[in-house]
């Protein structure tokens, strides 16, 4: 999040300047490329680009905080995974990723307690491989930083709904990572 | 059988992993990131660890696109002042749109009345015609006088016509001889006359013309002046 200094970030680069849309692209990007990849692996730079072409085409029609930005923009970057979809004429749940848990460290690894053991890349990975309508509700609110009703707007689902695929998508991957630590402890 | 006694990763998801459910506090602290592995429930430590490092810092590689982003930002981005339009910039543009209308409406206003002036005020339908003609109280693109000025001042041109070709009723010709220089003048116009005299006074109408030698069909207008010369010539 960029903070107080957004609007004024965003009046410049609406104005055409390119170091504070730099500013905007660096505090996006990161979280744009892991959702996209989630959404579509392999597909997440071409998709990330095609959404920062509409964002700078709109940039000056723009108005909102910080806040409806990035809801705009992981909505952009959500319509041009569904158009992808469409092009090629596939359901987005047989896009779901694998190797998600290779690297993710077993519970007795020291590394465990570390924060940063695990990549923010293959973290979505992991993510990723809930059941797609718990995946992106957890990745619209964990990487985007969107709230419940932002998410609910982005998908087309009602509040409450957002909440009970919140819910049940963390239990599933507690679930989850507690059964690769069991395979783990066998092997 | 329980559920150790099964190779884990052949195991169904369902009822036998799944941790405890949580409340929405926690889950609403752990998506936001505010959940270390040591404050986390019991079974979400590692979750709350994914979840963190989802959220992390960007890695090298993912903003290895900069320069790239930045050069389709130079191709595409807005156009500096006219780009972010604050309310000062958004007050300029209303102006000038204001400004835009009045100079269009302007605009057809003397196009209107260079037009009534070129005619010598006598064809502009609003003025004229509902006076009596025979478009009078009609309306709209099919009604006389709308479509073709000169229509509305047609109906004397016919019953001259009419009359030429009657002969025997000479006298049917006088209501009319009033409208003839009207009618003569709109045929004109009619016919686009007034590219042919650009800037050119009218001319002053003959005298009421009591006979007509030959009142004819409405002719071409570049033989207007020989017929008038021919009026003359035959009035003398």
């Amino acid at each position: 999040m960029i903070g107080p200094s957004f609007e004024a970030v965003l009046h410049a680069a609406a104005g055409g300047d390119e170091a504070a849309f730099g500013i905007l692209w660096r505090d996006l990007q990161p979280g744009l490329l892991r959702y996209l990849d989630a959404l579509a692996p392999g597909a997440g730079e071409d998709l990330a680009s095609e959404t920062w072409l509409r964002i700078i085409q709109g940039l000056d029609r723009f108005r909102g905080d910080e806040h409806a930005f990035r809801g705009w923009v992981f909505m952009v970057a959500r319509h041009r995974a569904v158009d992808r979809w469409r092009r090629r004429g596939r359901r987005r749940d047989e896009l779901v990723p694998a190797d998600a848990l290779a690297e993710l460290p077993a519970p007795d690894d020291p590394a465990v307690a570390a924060v940063d053991a695990i990549s923010g890349r293959a973290a979505v990975a992991l993510i990723a491989t809930l059941p797609p309508d718990q995946a992106e509700v957890v990745l619209l609110r964990v990487v985007a930083g969107l709230e419940v009703a932002q998410v609910a707007a982005i998908t087309g689902k009602r509040p409450g709904n957002v909440r009970v695929l919140t819910h049940r998508g963390l239990r599933r991957l507690a679930g989850r990572l507690a059964a690769d630590t069991r395979v783990r402890g066998a092997v | 059988m329980g559920a150790d006694d099964v190779f884990p990763a052949e195991m169904p998801e369902h009822g036998l992993f799944l941790a405890d459910p949580l409340d929405d506090d926690t889950a609403e602290r752990l998506v936001a990131g505010r959940v270390g592995p040591d404050d986390a429930p019991p079974g979400y430590a590692r979750v709350a660890s994914v979840l963190q490092a989802a959220a992390g810092p960007a890695a090298p590689e993912e903003l290895a696109g900069r320069e790239a982003a930045l050069a389709m930002f130079r191709a595409h981005r807005p156009a500096g002042e006219r780009g972010r339009r604050g309310p000062a910039t958004r007050r300029r543009a209303g102006g000038r749109a204001r400004a835009r209308v009045v100079a269009l409406a302007l605009a057809g206003v003397l196009a209107a009345g260079g037009l009534w002036m070129a005619d010598g005020g006598r064809t502009f339908p609003g003025l004229r015609f509902p006076a009596g003609g025979a478009g009078a109280g009609r309306a709209g693109p099919g009604a006389p006088g709308v479509v073709t000025r000169a229509r509305p001042l047609a109906p004397p041109v016919t019953a001259a016509g009419a009359n030429a070709r009657a002969p025997a009723q000479p006298s049917a010709r006088t209501p009319s001889t009033g409208n003839d220089g009207g009618v003569t003048a709109s045929r004109a116009h009619a016919h686009g006359a007034r590219q042919h005299r650009p800037g050119k006074p009218p001319k002053p109408k003959p005298a009421p013309k009591p006979k007509q030698p030959k009142p004819e069909k409405p002719e071409p207008e570049g033989k207007a002046t020989p017929r008038h010369q021919q009026e003359r010539s035959a009035r003398r």
